[in-house]
């Protein structure tokens, strides 16, 4: 076996035991996410140092399934695994994001100047902290939408697989992706 | 807003967008039959609907790998990626704070992944102060 499918064993073990309640799991699931934040980050400064601007979507598939990996699930327990597994992911990385704007405020102790200022509040689209404050909100209004937006976006799950962990089909998936997507657009820079 | 209200913005969305943009004022006018609140809120969805662009278009985790790497090569010790301090070859900035800085290292002697800690915000100058936590037993391995 070599050292990439046991960690990938490794972490499926751990979400079925958060799935099943143990919240140690999350604690020893977490610094495993963030390896492999760091890992990409690498890649990323890497790549752009070269010059490349390289499609990365296979970077970002292979970290998904090295965290994320439903071959070793048994089948009935495959629905509750997905949607764990995208509650969690999402969990960590808004956590992560949170922490990385606090520290680029200085930790909440420096001053900044109004340009930096502006800059931790710029980019509202990539800002996984106020996606998740609207996300919340769309929740209110439509589970199922939410759900799509955390199994895909969070979870990184295809249509395909999305449609299967909600148990509806794939046009469903992609009419209430696009109306989801559209109101989480307009809530976070309405919100701004 | 009411789920029956909802449901209408939704079915209006995606009715309105099946539709040639030259046909969907017209049928907004029908469908809305001056409920201007309802059309404003439908609209308002079809323009997002263009508008994002490249919202969402990747997943999360990419999302967030790209910002880190950003913020890593946007701050002072971004500089320090990929450089060598003795046997210790830094791979990524985990953390700063008043007291200084931990990076993410390997070290190439062990061949195993430690953290390292630098005593104050790294200038080219104090680079070489960067210190091993606990220097006893050497840094902790990850």
């Amino acid at each position: 076996m070599t050292s990439h499918s046991s960690s990938t064993a490794k972490v499926t073990q751990l979400l079925m035991a958060w799935s099943e309640g143990d919240q140690s799991a999350l604690k020893t699931l977490t610094p495993l996410v963030h390896e492999e934040l760091h890992r990409l980050a690498h890649h990323y400064m890497r790549l752009e140092r070269a010059g490349h601007t390289l499609q990365t979507t296979a970077l970002i598939n292979e970290a998904y399934l090295k965290l994320i990996d439903q071959t070793h699930v048994k089948f009935e327990n495959r629905t509750q695994f997905f949607a764990l597994a995208a509650t969690l992911m999402r969990h960590i990385l808004v956590d992560h994001a949170r922490s990385r704007q606090y520290l680029k405020r200085g930790g909440g102790a420096q001053r900044v100047s109004l340009d930096q200022a502006l800059t931790v509040c710029g980019d509202r689209d990539e800002d996984l902290v106020a996606l998740d404050e609207a996300l919340g909100r769309l929740a209110a209004l439509d589970t199922r939408k939410s759900k799509v937006v955390e199994l895909r976006f969070f979870g990184g799950l295809s249509v395909e697989e999305t449609a299967e962990a909600l148990d509806v089909s794939a046009v469903t998936v992609m009419r209430e992706w696009s109306m989801a997507k559209a109101w989480l657009y307009n809530s976070m820079n309405n919100e701004a | 807003m009411k789920p029956e209200r909802w449901q209408q913005l939704d079915k209006l969305f995606h009715s309105a967008l099946e539709r040639e943009p030259e046909e969907r004022t017209a049928f907004l006018d029908q469908a809305c039959a001056g409920d201007e609140v309802l059309r404003k809120e439908v609209e308002a969805l079809i323009a997002a609907n263009e508008q994002a662009g490249r919202f969402m278009a990747s997943p999360a985790l990419e999302i967030e790998g790209r910002s880190l790497a950003k913020d890593q090569s946007d701050s002072p010790s971004g500089s320090m990626i990929e450089q060598t301090i003795g046997h210790y070859r830094i791979i990524a900035l985990l953390g700063s704070g008043g007291m200084g800085e931990v990076y993410l290292a390997q070290d190439t002697v062990l061949g195993r992944k430690v953290a390292l800690k630098s005593a104050q915000p790294p200038s080219p100058k104090t680079t070489h102060d960067c210190v091993v936590s606990n220097r006893r037993r050497g840094p902790l391995p990850l």
